[in-house]
């Protein structure tokens, strides 16, 4: 699978700091048209994880590629594969809803026609019609979580990295951003989603990965989980406290 | 012009820390940084009448001592880029400024001009003065979590800031009319408006303004509070035209009743006790638009933007190539149009427009055309800031020059559009002088794109040191 792998992240050791990494040989792979849920404690390495693969943040150790190909090797290719929705809102304050997409459409080359067709599917089915000719800075954190959603979702690429994208958004926001996932989930592309509602992305995702204090507990399908932690048919979230509460006592017996 | 500036070391800063915990000293080494002069200080010198670590007591003493350190460390911001301003040519620039204004002034004195509207000149120049109110309270967003209990007690934080926002402009007031003085009783001089009572009456009026100023800030309403602040003005411009062009009786009966009704109005208004997100609103603009102006003369972090709707651009930029390597140039010129520069540009445009108008017969006005264009293009460098640390502009798939392409892109076509419209009365010119018209014209065309050129040479260089 690794080489058409949409995203490789190959024995990643990293960090704010050289001497004290906060991630230790973190390896996984979102394969084509896979979703993968990336979960752990606050602290445990997701957002340091995905600076990397945005590359923010240069590797100690390790590597990260998207589309087979490493951020230095081709910066083009790799910045127009990937699509990314922060935690928080980034917005400009001087650019309306609509601008903020249409700005987007262009640095990702999306055509006109295309990108006047898409805006508008997505800004009915995100409620935020009324508000595209808002500026940035009138709307609520939800309305300017849904701006980098849609974002996201008007350029299309083959990778999307989503981190904690429910804060904030009404409950008709999440349902919506969910079946717009496995819509484009379903048309081939992949995501890399960060969430602490494991309930919710329990259903969505095909693959997890546990990080804890910079490390990989365990990898798979909610199956194989549930077979590494000896806790057949038990939901996620229940899975994940015992993991980790059990790492603190020195793993799972 | 621009120098570059301390302060642009977040990532330093990151750094040393990581040094210091690595090394287990638990010191930073003092850094040459403006965003460190708050740390270098000891917390001992920290003015505050009790040591420190102690939890301010939440007297009258410790809220003006709270907004005393707040100024302390915004002033410590700003200080250590005055050597830079200095450097920049300002000090060189405005010694000139006040030579040649020096000699006008002497050459006035020398042989006043019997028919100069002095009257009409005194209240230009004190009502603008007497009007402009503005406070710096260095409030923050927290203060509506931890100030807002002791809501009651804020007149005592809020003091420093009236005194501070009215004795600073009143000694201003008082000195343009010193100034103007010596002409106004050269060409009026039995007028009743004499010295003392006109410096009396800027004080007067400073007071009542300032007041009115603040009760706007209260006010519950934003559309009450613009109306007042338009009456303000209004009020100003008429009380000023009153005391120096009708005769005493009338002229003090004006005044009086004027600024008594205004006092009385302001009673009508619902207010806050405490206009805390209208306050900290303001005082995040006045802090952005300190640094702001210290962007002009160099390179400072960039504050938020102060954003205005525009409607009427809208269009603006829409025909800009749907292409990658042009992506920025929209996001540029929506930023422009939205921005402080563009009422800049426009502010300076306009009143060359003026100038031109009573300049163009002589050289003088292609001198002053040159000077407005250069003005504007040393504020147009502000285009290299906007947007430095974007997220998405690391993020989108955009061409590594697409910034600096736009930037200039962007600054030649505001310079050369501006140029134009201020040279626009040379057109009264051009049938009797057309050498002088179209001099000017094109010796202003050239400097724009000249100044295009030297910014490249320069936003070139500050992004090599920026990488």
């Amino acid at each position: 699978m690794s080489e058409q792998a949409a995203l490789k992240v190959g024995n990643l050791t990293g960090g704010y700091s050289v001497n004290k990494p906060v991630l230790h040989g973190v390896d996984f792979e979102v394969g084509t048209g896979e979703m993968v849920g990336l979960i752990g404690l606050n602290g445990a390495g997701k957002s340091t994880t995905m600076k990397h693969i945005l590359g923010l943040m240069s590797p100690k150790e390790g590597e990260v590629r998207i589309g087979g190909a490493l951020l230095k090797d081709d910066p083009d290719r790799y910045r127009a594969s990937l699509a990314f929705v922060p935690e928080s809102p980034v917005l400009y304050e001087e650019l309306t809803v609509r601008e903020h997409m249409e700005f987007t459409a262009r640095a990702y080359g999306v055509d006109p026609a295309v990108f006047e067709e898409r805006a508008e599917r997505l800004l009915k089915l995100f409620y935020m019609k009324d508000k595209e000719h808002s500026l940035s800075s009138h709307l609520s954190k939800g309305m300017k979580q849904k701006v980098m959603i849609m974002c996201a979702f008007i350029a299309r690429p083959p990778l999307y990295v989503i981190d904690e994208p429910f804060l904030g958004l009404d409950p008709l926001g999440i349902r919506d951003l969910l079946d717009y996932m496995v819509e484009v989930n379903r048309e081939g592309a992949s995501i890399l989603l960060s969430s602490h509602i494991l309930s919710t992305i329990e259903n969505y995702c095909n693959r997890f990965v546990i990080l804890h204090k910079g490390r990989i507990l365990v990898q798979g399908t909610l199956e194989d989980i549930r077979s590494a932690s000896n806790m057949p048919g038990a939901p996620l979230e229940d899975i994940f406290d015992r993991l980790v509460r059990a790492e603190g006592a020195g793993g799972i017996q | 012009m621009s120098a570059r500036g301390p302060g642009s070391g977040g990532e330093d800063r990151r750094e040393l820390e990581a040094r210091g915990a690595a090394s287990g000293s638990g010191e930073i080494k003092a850094p040459t940084g403006a965003s460190f002069a708050a740390e270098q200080r000891p917390p001992a010198s920290s003015g505050l009448p009790w040591p420190s670590g102690t939890v301010a007591p939440m007297t009258a003493e410790g809220m003006a001592a709270l907004r005393g350190k707040r100024r302390s460390l915004f002033l410590g911001r700003i200080l250590p880029y005055t050597p830079y301003i200095i450097q920049s040519g300002l000090a060189v620039t405005t010694m000139l400024l006040l030579i040649l204004f020096a000699a006008w002034y002497t050459s006035v004195l020398q042989d006043v001009p019997k028919d100069l509207p002095m009257g009409w000149i005194m209240a230009l120049l004190l009502f603008p003065l007497a009007a402009w109110s503005s406070f710096r309270t260095y409030m923050k967003p927290a203060d509506t979590v931890f100030l807002l209990p002791v809501e009651t007690k804020m007149n005592a934080y809020f003091a420093p800031a009236w005194r501070a926002g009215i004795i600073g402009k009143l000694l201003v007031t008082w000195l343009v009319m010193l100034v103007a003085w010596p002409i106004y009783i050269r060409v009026q001089p039995d007028d009743h408006a004499d010295l003392w009572a006109s410096l009396l009456l800027a004080l007067g009026l400073k007071l009542l303004f300032a007041y009115g100023a603040w009760q706007e800030h209260r006010m519950v309403s934003a559309r009450q509070a613009s109306v007042f602040a338009l009456l303000r003005w209004l009020l100003a411009a008429g009380i000023a035209v009153a005391w120096f062009r009708l005769p005493l009786l009338p002229a003090a009966a004006a005044v009086l009743i004027g600024a008594a009704l205004y006092a009385l109005a302001l009673r009508f208004p619902a207010k806050h006790r405490v206009p805390w997100e209208r306050l900290i609103a303001v005082e995040r603009a006045q802090a952005g638009r300190a640094m702001r102006m210290l962007g002009w003369f160099v390179d400072v972090p960039t504050q938020d933007p102060r954003v205005y709707r525009r409607r009427w651009l809208s269009g603006v930029g829409k025909s800009i190539p749907w292409k990658p390597e042009e992506a920025y140039r929209f996001l540029l010129t929506r930023a422009f149009i939205r921005g402080d520069l563009l009422g800049m540009a426009v502010r300076l445009s306009v009143v060359g427009f003026v100038l031109m108008l009573l300049a163009r017969v002589s050289w003088l006005g292609g001198a002053l055309l040159l000077l407005f264009t250069f003005m504007i293009g040393v504020q147009l460098n502000g285009l290299r800031r906007q947007h430095t640390d974007s997220l998405w502009l690391s993020l989108y798939p955009l061409p590594e020059d697409s910034r600096l392409r736009a930037g200039l892109h962007v600054m030649l076509r505001v310079l050369l559009l501006t140029a134009a419209f201020m040279w626009l009365p040379f057109l009264l010119t051009l049938p009797t002088d057309p050498t002088l018209a179209l001099g000017s014209l094109a010796a202003a065309l050239v400097l724009a794109w000249l100044m295009r050129g030297s910014a490249a040479r320069k936003w070139r260089k500050l992004e090599g040191e920026d990488d």
